[in-house]
């Protein structure tokens, strides 16, 4: 019962025992709110009916403290529920009864009707009663059918006359045309979308957004166009498995993030940013072709997260190769773009590309970046793309390393590189490296990794080398806490053999938390 | 006294302020509390391990628990605070009659609070009638926790990396709330009234979060909400609300 864990030894002493005696197995348990053994006996004989039936006489008032909280502030508890919840709450007490009539925030988003059409009369029955003349949210998630057109449209014309800050229309099997004049609108800050048909037939007016998510819609440049005129304010933009488009020109002032997640056309993909203030990218997501992705004047560029797949469908090992010198092409482009980059993030195809670009002896741009996250399985193929990276990254303070699964093997370059001997070979070379790492993390040393020769090999490389190295946190969050036992024994093998490798510097750390 | 289950770092960082040497004890479940170094030679065990020297970053094992560790902090940092007079310091009462002195960006973390310094009225001390000292150190708590969190100097490791789910702050705040209802409505009475949104947000949303899913009596048993629907009034509510129920 919930109840016991809420101090109970605070309460005894606020809570105003009756004289009546109570039995003996309560009295002992002196501390224990009693309301809670009544109502757990009311609420299995009955569900709703209150607890005036009291079989052990007179009941210890526990205080309805959050009645007596005011409407703002239980507004804001009822804005983080959903409005199923939300409107549930009009029959606790007379002091609720339409309390949720005034909530600003309307979240349609729980699974709880199986039909539509239920959903739909739900939204109805909740928007004739909603008295609040300004809402600060409004979610709708509902499978869609054309049927639902004009029902939608009501909803979309209630939440903006309510000048809505925060609309989300997240659909699916069909697309819902928006209204046409929610194309002007000048309060509303946040849009999303899924599902829906962009088509706006005269300018787009949203003076006031700031963020804008798009998935799985068709996308034309026009319109895309139209979008990033009409939103001078505009800082985030994320686009996810957005189609109908083979070339994206995304220009704005006032950008600050964008994140492009997927794609999947016939085509390669063409991407170019031009987007002076941008200060944050990602590009994440199973790309199912890609040429270029480019961005133009990066010198406000922070923060990038490049994990992502270029995905083909290759027959044998000649085409995997092919593909693969394409990808590099693409690749090499891309962080030649991102060399002032302070914090860059490396998912593991990526770092698997750089890994051929580096047996090949291909160059790779300089990068600027003071904190480098690299996405790894840790496996052979890894470690001539994670050599590059750290020899390509001589001003990198923090590293962090995140061991993932990966079953993506490189078969076709197994015949021709020794990628332990290629390792080797760099070490010559990483002797001027490493200059400025103070911290390195790595997350997800688990299990299957704690015989991997590559984790060990890099471990000790960083020992050896890093000249102010101060600290080296390795976790595996997920065993420590599950404890599993014999895991966490091969844990302290393997923490102690990495403890026994020489540190060239002085101060260096070694944590392991637990 | 050495226990391998625990681990505490500490470390020498030399911050804005150039006068105090701070030092940075981190406790065995990942919290840090940051001060002065002065302070901190109140522990012998810290003390003899500043002056034997290599002390850019230590590890020591010592067995103690984060509020063990505050609790010791705390009293010293009492004790000394008042001779440190570098850092801007602001003082705040309890409607119990507790002062507590904390700096005065973390005072602002409060939007009240902010206005009482900015327009000149907070001379000795802020009168908080509203707020009892066990609330306010709380709040204080969390006050100084976000402050240190948006003030890091050292890149942090955002929630990019598939095996933190979440930001260690966002861990932090689940176990501050963590706390009887009593309190956190407590919490959130002080919030509102010293207009902290971020405190107000999580402490709502927490509540929210005890609410979820519930059928209305189970959330009248775990506020202890008295139904004050006559039989009859209550049938006629549920046969309106019919809808909402299906």
């Amino acid at each position: 019962m919930e109840e016991e864990s809420y101090g109970s030894s605070e309460r005894s002493s606020t809570s105003s025992e009756e004289s009546a005696p109570y039995s003996t197995d309560n009295s002992s348990h002196a501390t224990n709110p009693k309301n809670s053994e009544e109502e757990e006996e009311e609420s299995s004989s009955s569900d709703d009916y209150p607890s005036k039936r009291r079989k052990l006489g007179p009941i210890v008032e526990e205080e309805d403290r959050i009645s007596t909280l005011p409407d703002s502030i239980l507004l804001t508890i009822l804005s983080s529920l959903c409005a199923k919840d939300a409107v549930r709450t009009g029959v606790l007490s007379k002091r609720w009864a339409y309390l949720w009539t005034f909530v600003p925030s309307l979240r349609f988003t729980d699974y709880y009707f199986r039909h539509a059409a239920d959903r739909a009369n739900f939204v109805d029955n909740v928007l004739l009663l909603h008295r609040a003349s300004k809402l600060t949210n409004f979610s709708v998630e509902v499978e869609y059918n054309p049927e639902l057109k004009p029902r939608v449209d009501l909803w979309v014309r209630f939440a903006t006359t309510a000048k809505v800050d925060q609309l989300s229309l997240l659909l699916s099997s069909c697309f819902y045309k928006l209204p046409q004049h929610l194309y002007a609108n000048e309060f509303v800050s946040e849009l999303n979308f899924r599902a829906c048909e962009i088509k706006p037939n005269g300018l787009v007016r949203w003076s006031s957004l700031k963020r804008l998510c798009l998935w799985n819609l068709a996308l034309h440049q026009d319109v895309l166009n139209k979008v990033l005129l009409g939103s001078p304010r505009l800082e985030f933009l994320e686009l996810r498995n957005c189609d109908k488009f083979n070339r994206l020109d995304i220009v704005s002032e006032s950008l600050k993030k964008l994140v492009m997640d997927s794609y999947d056309e016939d085509y390669p993909l063409e991407l170019e940013i031009v987007a002076p203030k941008i200060e944050s990218l990602e590009i994440i997501g199973d790309f199912y072709g890609m040429k270029k992705c480019q961005i133009k004047n990066a010198s406000a560029l922070v923060e990038v997260r490049v994990d992502f797949v270029i995905r083909m469908e290759y027959e044998d090992e000649e085409q995997e190769e092919d593909h693969y010198k394409n990808c590099e092409n693409v690749v090499r482009e891309l962080f030649e773009s991102l060399n002032q980059v302070k914090k860059l993030i490396v998912g593991r195809w990526c770092l698997k590309v750089l890994s051929i670009m580096s047996v090949k002896h291909l160059s790779s741009p300089v990068l600027n970046c003071k904190c480098l996250t690299m996405k790894t399985s840790m496996e052979k193929w890894d470690l001539p793309g994670i050599a590059s990276l750290l020899q390509n990254s001589p001003y990198v303070e923090t590293l962090v390393i995140d061991i993932i699964f990966s079953n993506h093997d490189l078969e076709f370059l197994d015949r021709i590189y020794d990628e332990v001997n290629h390792w080797k070979s760099k070490e010559v070379y990483f002797k001027s490296l490493l200059q400025c790492l103070k911290t390195v993390k790595i997350f997800g040393f688990g299990e299957r990794f704690h015989t991997k020769d590559v984790f060990i090999l890099v471990v000790e490389f960083l020992l050896k080398n890093a000249k102010v190295l101060e600290k080296m946190v390795i976790t595996e969050p997920w065993v420590m806490q599950n404890g599993i036992h014999n895991m966490q024994l091969k844990f302290l093998q393997v923490s102690q053999k990495l403890l026994s490798f020489p540190r060239i510097s002085p101060h260096a750390v070694v944590i392991f938390p637990f | 006294m050495a226990s391998s289950s625990t681990s505490v770092v500490v470390s020498n960082k030399e911050k804005e302020n150039k006068n105090t040497k701070k030092v940075t004890l981190k406790s065995s479940d990942g919290e840090s509390f940051e001060v002065d170094e002065s302070v901190a030679m109140e522990s012998q065990t810290i003390k003899h391990i500043i002056e034997d020297g290599h002390y850019s970053s230590l590890a020591l094992s010592l067995s103690v628990k984060t509020t063990m560790a505050s609790s010791s902090t705390s009293v010293v940092v009492s004790n000394k605070e008042k001779e440190n007079k570098n850092t801007k310091k602001v003082t705040l009462k309890s409607s119990d009659g507790e002062s507590f002195e904390v700096d005065e960006s973390v005072a602002m973390e409060s939007q009240t609070i902010k206005h009482i310094i900015e327009d000149g009225c907070a001379n000795n001390e802020i009168p908080l009638p509203n707020v009892t000292s066990g609330i306010l150190s709380r709040v204080i708590e969390y006050c100084k926790k976000h402050k240190e969190a948006a003030g890091e100097s050292e890149p942090s490791v955002t929630s990019y990396t598939s095996n933190s789910t979440t930001n260690p702050l966002t861990e932090w705040d689940t176990e501050f709330v963590k706390v009887d209802q009593n309190t956190l409505f407590d919490l959130i009475l002080a919030a509102n009234y010293l207009d902290i949104k971020g405190l107000l947000d999580l402490t709502c949303k927490t509540v929210a979060d005890m609410m979820k899913g519930k059928t209305p009596q189970e959330i009248r048993e775990t506020f202890h909400i008295k139904n004050d629907y006559t039989p009859e009034e209550e049938a006629e509510v549920r046969k309106e609300n019919q809808w909402a129920f299906e």
